[in-house]
């Protein structure tokens, strides 16, 4: 045994010392900065577009989310998420008058996703940079958000140029806005808790058509399809009790889209501040408070990778509107586990309006699962 | 019927002798542990240095393959912001250094290095495991004006907390910072780099730093050489793609020759220190003779003497290597703070805290010590092997045989003298095969002087007879009748002696030809300077309102100014220095040049550099006709060498040019220092106090008169051979210890004929007499033979070793002082060498020194 | 035939030395026999050749003719190493000068022959302490040489060369370095102990009286052993 010991500890000597220098490692220490004085989304506000499609740094939290189902002219299905997230480190009131360029208040992160469906695979990968340096940022006019080379680019007044590059795939693709933004919630006021101020801002652009290139490991592909954007901004939306939210952008065959959301309690139940929107094929847009619509959870879906138990197929009734829906993932792993852990997945509907049987896709977010978004948003 | 070669009681018999001759003992492992000591703590510096530059390259360069530099004020900071934006498909990550100092933080130089946390990840992982960023903590770092992060075992050495201020001083300016955050590193090399590092965002790297809108570096990691090939084609003109090893290996290289000296001369010590072992086995060894006879009597093998004594030789070593390591540990913290000044006044910015303790250097030092030890054994071990049973052989005997044996070391001598000078000889530039020639030339040397000693006591006993009685005829027959211990014991002392005199003459010389230098291109009245975190960095510039100043200051007759800057180029880091002096080809001393000096200075305004000696000699500059590439902003650009001239102000190099030409080529018109001639009959003095109250206000400058540079230019050099004179005087320690335990060994033989001589009638006063006679006649042979030895050593010092080194070509200055003083020296060590012994020999009676044996 | 290997004797031996350039012939042809347990004296002026004798007894010097036996061994054919490991076997020495090591203690010097031939310390221990106390020196076990008296330390090195058990103790003018009374006690303690033992005792001379004691006398003459009659 004691040689065998001293053999090992030798080994273990000589291999140390054949390692190549490690890179330098260390652990921060910091205190976290106390925030306070960034604006709270405290009741009805007026939109006014393009101002509201750019930046809004008196709130802490903001983002422009991209998502859509796309095909080629043989079938093959595609999905994809392109979020850029803004952060603000400092309200306006605190920030000193700082001559260097890139001296930075605002961070951006960006979540790029993409599920092949033909290619039975997902990827996905996130990015920081600064809000500074022109290395990451948003404006209104004419309207831009990007992250050194993800970017999304008001081309034609409705129109937008989507790129984004990452390790295993690209997008490349020309947006269309069919029915221009649609104000969430009341006006775009977007309440998710009782307290004051437990609110969003949000608007979407439910119906985008869109084409262009999408490449998967070098394989490019000609596609076409529709995309859905959300805009919104907050600070700290979420109450005490909210572990975490699904969400729901559908995309129906017969023109009408619908988002739905159920904020997650943590004693299982769901909270009364959740609602929806109904958008008619002509862009009228109806509130959906929480008891208009049930959803039921069909399956469930364990991850392999992180264990977290996710919903996989839901039921959706509408009963006022003589809607029934019924939806599936694409495929089960749609779970992008990056700064914080989340399904973000294409599915797919069927179901039926005033009798009539229909189609669509959609996206769905489900959060919290693997642990809580509270005090995150 | 085969005894092991060590056995118990033989072992028991060699711990004896050593605890029955404490002195001697004591002695021998005294000479050691100095020996190993001063390797081990050169070794340790050199090492600690080489460590520290490793790691603060490493921890600027990181993971990055390859680094992306502009001119000589780094690059546009929308070149970053454009390689991302275009979707560089590599990881990028911006960089902004300096070196600044801290007094909240001992005022030592830090690195600042200023960073982008969202793109360091794939290069350096300070801020916290790969791919985590701890964007909470980050908040502070990003927005806070000032805001730094250290490592936590710097901020506790000071008693610093989270959000003490501090103040960073850096070119000239003072600038408020605070520390935003403590970082623990997770093992200990980084610990080690972390050090010497604050890490800031870069906002507030550059606001710190006054260097709004540039950036120092762009740090890439690329895949292959296509990739760099790629890239290199589509960057604009202005920035350059190296690869990153070049860089910093090019630095490093530069500090090779002065760790390389450093270690010859740590070497030198241990060398003195074998002939103290050889000397003090050799006695031993010789005294016992009768004891070898009876143990060889009593059935005793040679082979088991043999071991017997290498045994003792085994002890010493190990007691004396495993001290001497300890003390080189110590010596080794003491030896770091010179070294490390001496690189920073010389070749660039290290910041090293404490020792790295390298195991394998103190184990080499321990080994070397005892390896030596035994070694130095082996002869006199031999020589008790071959004492022969029961015969009492006296020492007229031996003596006989050691006067055949001083022939021929001379003749050995002579061989190890031609083979050294063959070996310098040699057209070479290689420093190790340099200081194995002046090995070789020493140790010849140290072969011949027991022979000389012969002829010098012989000569004595002539001359000092007459002159002292009877005591002067004693005392050099003594030193000749025992030569074969004598002979070593001056040997030993000549050769410490000597390379005294040789570094002594080498460092006057260089002190000489320095001043020279300094009184040819110091030609202004008043010189004008921005302080840089250390003397290597000088390229912080002058606020132009200063310049300004200068130009019209009343009673100024000619402002020149000066633009020094590194540069890249294919050869890595070059110094340029950009100046306006319409004089500047007069003022300089050439030692090769493309025509006379005002030919020279016509090429130097059509554009040509001009390039001093060390950089020639490190870059293999042909004398005539040679060129230079530099990376300018407009790409590589090949300048015609229009002379080559001395420098003794940079080992590493400088490129002389017009500041024409520099701006032609580079877009900076920072200025770096001026030098001002006032108009005949204006007091400098004065002009000096006005000019400091004037600027203070605008920029922390450094106003001397020609003098006071002069003399902080000479306070700078004296502080570079500190260390050399450190160890000299170690070595010459070592050698004492030889003289002093070959004295005791001496005079305890010669109890018996002391004690008869007493008996005689000696007095005590003239045994002290005796006594220091003979020791002074040592020292004085050793000193009068380190004369010619150390003379040619000085020669091969400056016009081999600095050569070869540093590439500076010296005057030799011969000083009388150098030799007065290493005589002195050896006499003085020699006489306080015989006091013990003598005092001991006052002491005993005269009936115990006839009863001894 | 049990005699025969117990005897040592000298057969036609022979040691010339060069001294410069001159050639001195020590041992010609000089033959001798020793029975064993016999005291044999040898007289001789000085520079007669009795240490060089001693020296080829004892296989420090080999000769250049002859042999030199020890019952079936010749020493002469065995090399330097295999002579003296013989000798440490074999032979204990008292020398003029008594040669003790003044860096060990008494009861060490005399245990040394014992552990050289590989004795335990315990048992070199317990064969020395007897000797000593036959040398009537057992309190002094402990002390240095150098404090004892030249006729004490003569005694200690009588201990030394019969610890190891020898056949043969050779003994070099024992008491040529010590007063007569003295020297009278020490010739008497070294004959008492070396024939209590049974060992051949072979000393070297220049004393009459000390010789008269032997049980046979040789005379070393040019060159020759001659026997000469008590």
């Amino acid at each position: 045994m004691k040689p065998l010991l001293s053999l090992l500890t030798l080994l273990a000597f000589t291999l140390a010392a054949c390692a190549p220098p490690a890179p330098l490692a260390a652990q921060l220490r910091s205190e976290a900065l106390p925030v306070e004085g960034f604006a709270r989304a405290e009741g009805i506000q007026p939109f006014e577009f393009p101002r509201d499609f750019g930046p809004h740094p008196e709130y802490q939290t903001e983002w422009w989310y991209y998502t859509g189902n796309l095909d080629t002219a043989d079938g093959r299905h595609f999905g994809y998420q392109f979020t850029i997230f803004r952060r603000g480190l400092l309200p306006a009131s605190q920030t000193a008058d700082r001559p260097s360029a890139w001296a930075a208040d605002q961070l951006y992160f960006a979540h790029f996703a993409l599920t092949d469906i033909g290619g039975d695979a997902f990827y996905f990968e996130e990015r920081f940079e600064r809000g500074a340096a022109g290395l990451a940022g948003a404006q209104a006019a004419p309207y831009s958000v990007w992250l050194a080379d993800w970017q999304v680019e008001e081309t034609a007044p409705g129109v937008v140029r989507l790129q984004a590059r990452g390790q295993s795939g690209a997008l490349d693709l020309t947006l269309t806005d069919r029915k221009g933004p649609i104000l969430q919630g009341q006006q775009g006021y977007s309440q998710k808790g009782p307290e004051p101020g437990n609110a969003s801002y949000y608007y979407s652009q439910p119906r985008l058509e869109s084409a262009g290139q999408i490449e998967v490991n070098g394989e490019s592909f000609e596609v076409s399809g529709l995309s859905w954007k959300d805009h919104e901004f907050s600070t700290s939306a979420l109450s005490p009790g909210q572990i975490g939210w699904d969400w729901f952008s559908l995309q129906l065959s017969d023109g009408t889209d619908l988002m739905l959301y159920t904020m997650r309690r943590d004693d299982g139940s769901i909270d009364a501040f959740s609602h929806g929107t109904l958008i008619h094929p002509d862009g009228r847009a109806e509130y959906l408070p929480f008891d208009q619509y049930t959803i039921t959870v069909l399956d469930t879906w364990t991850s392999p990778h992180s264990g977290a138990v996710y919903p996989a197929a839901w039921q959706i009734d509408l009963p006022a509107y003589n809607l029934s829906l019924t939806l599936q993932p694409w495929q089960a792993d749609q779970e992008l586990r990056l700064s914080f852990i989340y399904w973000e997945g294409a599915v797919k509907i069927s179901g039926s309006h005033n009798g009539q049987p229909l189609t669509g896709n959609g996206y769905v977010e489900l959060t919290g699962y693997y642990a809580s978004m509270e005090g995150e948003f | 019927m085969n005894p092991p070669l060590f056995s118990p009681p033989l072992l028991r018999l060699a711990g004896r002798v050593l605890r029955h001759s404490p002195w001697q003992s004591a002695l021998m492992v005294l000479g050691i542990l100095l020996g190993v000591a001063v390797v081990v703590a050169v070794d340790l510096a050199n090492q600690s240095a080489s460590r520290a530059f490793d790691l603060s390259a490493e921890s600027v360069a990181g993971k990055a393959t390859h680094t992306l530099v502009g001119g000589p004020t780094g690059l546009d900071e929308a070149a970053y912001t454009e390689l991302r934006r275009a979707g560089l498909p590599y990881p990028a990550a911006p960089l902004v250094s300096a070196y600044v100092t801290v007094p909240e933080l001992g005022g030592l130089p830090l690195q600042l290095l200023g960073i982008d946390p969202f793109s360091e990840a794939p290069f350096r992982n300070y801020l916290a495991a790969e791919g985590e960023l701890p964007l909470a903590d980050l908040a502070r770092f990003l927005t806070q004006p000032g805001a730094l992060l250290l490592a936590e075992s710097l901020a506790q050495r000071y008693g610093l907390v989270l959000g003490d201020p501090l103040t960073i001083l850096v070119n000239g300016q003072s600038q408020p910072a605070f520390v935003a955050g403590l970082l623990t590193p997770s093992d200990d090399a980084s610990r080690r780099a972390l050090e010497g590092l604050l890490l800031a965002d870069i906002a507030t790297a550059q606001e710190l730093t006054g260097t709004l809108g540039r950036l120092n570096q762009i740090d890439l990691i690329l895949p292959d050489a296509a990739a760099a090939d790629a890239l290199a084609a589509r960057l604009p003109t202005g920035l350059t793609l190296l690869p990153a090893a070049a860089r910093s290996g090019a630095v490093e290289q530069m500090t090779a020759a002065f760790r390389t000296n450093l270690t010859a001369l740590s070497l030198l010590a241990l060398v003195v220190g074998v002939f103290l072992i050889y000397n003090s086995m050799t006695f031993s060894v010789v005294r016992r003779r009768p004891l070898f006879g009876t143990l060889r009597c009593l059935g005793v093998t040679r082979a088991e003497v043999f071991a017997l004594v290498v045994g003792e030789a085994f002890l010493v070593g190990t007691l004396g290597g495993t001290l001497g390591v300890l003390a080189g540990l110590v010596l080794g913290q003491a030896a770091l703070g010179v070294v490390t000044q001496t690189i920073n006044d010389l070749f660039f910015v290290v910041t090293v805290r404490d020792v790295a303790v390298p195991w394998a250097s103190l184990l080499k030092g321990g080994l070397l010590g005892m390896g030596a030890t035994v070694l130095a054994a082996a002869f006199p071990a031999w020589e008790a092997a071959n004492v022969p049973p029961r015969q009492a052989l006296n020492r007229a005997g031996l003596e006989s045989r050691a006067a055949r044996l001083v022939n021929w070391a001379a003749l050995g001598g002579v061989g190890m003298l031609l083979l050294g000078a063959l070996v310098l000889a040699l057209p070479s530039r290689s420093l190790v095969l340099a200081f194995s020639g002046t090995f070789g030339v020493v140790i010849g040397c140290a072969l011949l002087t027991p022979l000389a000693t012969r002829a010098l006591m012989r000569l004595a006993a002539t001359l000092g007879g007459p002159v002292i009685g009877v005591l002067g005829r004693l005392a050099p027959r003594e030193v000749v009748n025992s030569l074969s211990r004598t002979g070593i014991a001056v040997a030993a002392l000549m050769v410490a002696v000597s390379v005294s005199i040789g570094v002594n003459l080498m460092v006057g010389s260089f002190r000489y030809t320095v001043e020279v230098w300094l009184e040819q291109i110091l030609q202004g009245d008043i010189y004008v300077s921005v302080p840089g975190a250390s003397l290597s960095q000088t390229s912080a510039p002058l606020d132009p309102e200063i310049v300004q100043t200068l130009r019209t200051w009343p009673g100024v007759e000619q402002a020149v100014f000066l633009r020094s800057v590194e540069v890249d180029s294919p050869y890595g880091p070059i110094q340029l220095a950009a100046n306006d002096n319409p004089q500047d080809g007069d003022e300089q001393i050439y030692y090769s040049a493309s025509g006379t000096p005002t030919e020279v200075w016509q090429a130097v305004q059509n554009g040509a550099v001009l390039v001093s000696e060390p950089l020639a000699r490190r870059l293999g500059l042909p004398e005539q006709g040679g060129t230079l590439t530099l990376y300018t902003d407009h790409g590589p650009v090949e300048f015609p060498i229009a002379g080559i001239y001395y420098d003794y102000g940079s080992s590493v190099g400088v490129v002389s040019l017009g500041l024409e030409t520099y701006r032609q080529h580079w877009a900076d018109d920072a200025l770096t220092a001026a030098a001002l001639t006032l108009q005949p009959g204006e007091d400098v003095e004065a002009v000096t106090r006005a000019l400091q109250t004037a600027l203070a206000p605008q920029q922390a400058v450094i106003i001397r008169p020609n003098q006071a540079l002069r003399a902080d230019t000479l306070t700078i050099f004296d502080r570079t051979f500190a260390i050399t004179g450190a160890l000299q005087l170690l070595a010459t320690g070592v050698a004492f210890v030889g003289v002093l335990s070959a004295m005791l060994s001496l005079l305890l033989e010669k109890q018996r004929q002391l004690g008869i001589l007493r008996a005689v009638g000696l007095s005590v006063r003239q045994m002290w007499v005796l006594t220091l006679l003979e020791t002074g006649l040592m020292g004085a042979a050793a000193g009068l033979l380190a004369m010619p030895t150390g003379f040619v050593l000085a020669l091969i010092l400056v016009y081999v070793i600095n050569r070869r080194s540093f590439g500076w070509t010296l005057q030799l200055q011969f000083s009388a002082e150098p030799f007065v003083q290493a005589f002195a020296i050896a006499v003085l060590a020699a006489l306080l060498a015989g006091l013990i012994p003598a005092r001991r020999m006052a002491r005993r009676n005269i009936s115990e020194g006839m009863r001894f044996d | 035939m049990t005699e025969t290997q117990q005897t040592i004797r000298l057969e036609n031996v022979s040691k010339t030395y060069t001294e410069g350039e001159r050639q001195r012939t020590v041992l010609a042809d000089a033959s001798a026999a020793f029975a064993p347990g016999e005291f044999t004296a040898i007289l001789g002026k000085s520079g007669s050749g009795k240490s060089t004798l001693l020296n080829l007894i004892s296989g420090i010097d080999a000769a250049d003719a002859g042999a030199v036996w020890f019952g079936g061994q010749d020493l002469l054919a065995l090399n330097e190493r295999q002579r003296t490991l013989f000798r440490r076997q074999h032979i204990g020495f008292v020398f003029q000068f008594f040669n003790l090591l003044p860096t060990l203690t008494v009861l060490e010097n005399v245990t040394l022959p014992l552990e050289l031939t590989g004795a335990p310390l315990k048992t070199a221990r317990a064969q020395a302490l007897p000797l000593l106390e036959a040398v009537g020196l057992a309190d002094r076990a402990a002390t240095f040489p150098e404090r004892l008296s030249g006729g004490e330390q003569q005694r200690v090195a009588i201990a030394r060369a019969l610890a190891h058990n020898p056949r043969l103790v050779l003994a070099d003018e024992p008491t040529g370095n010590l007063d007569s009374a003295t020297g009278e006690s020490i010739l008497t303690l070294l004959e008492r102990l070396t024939r209590q033992n049974g060992k051949n005792l072979i000393m070297v001379t220049h004393s009459q009286a000390s010789a008269a004691r032997a049980d046979r006398i040789y005379r070393l003459e040019n060159g020759q052993l001659l026997p000469q009659p008590k």
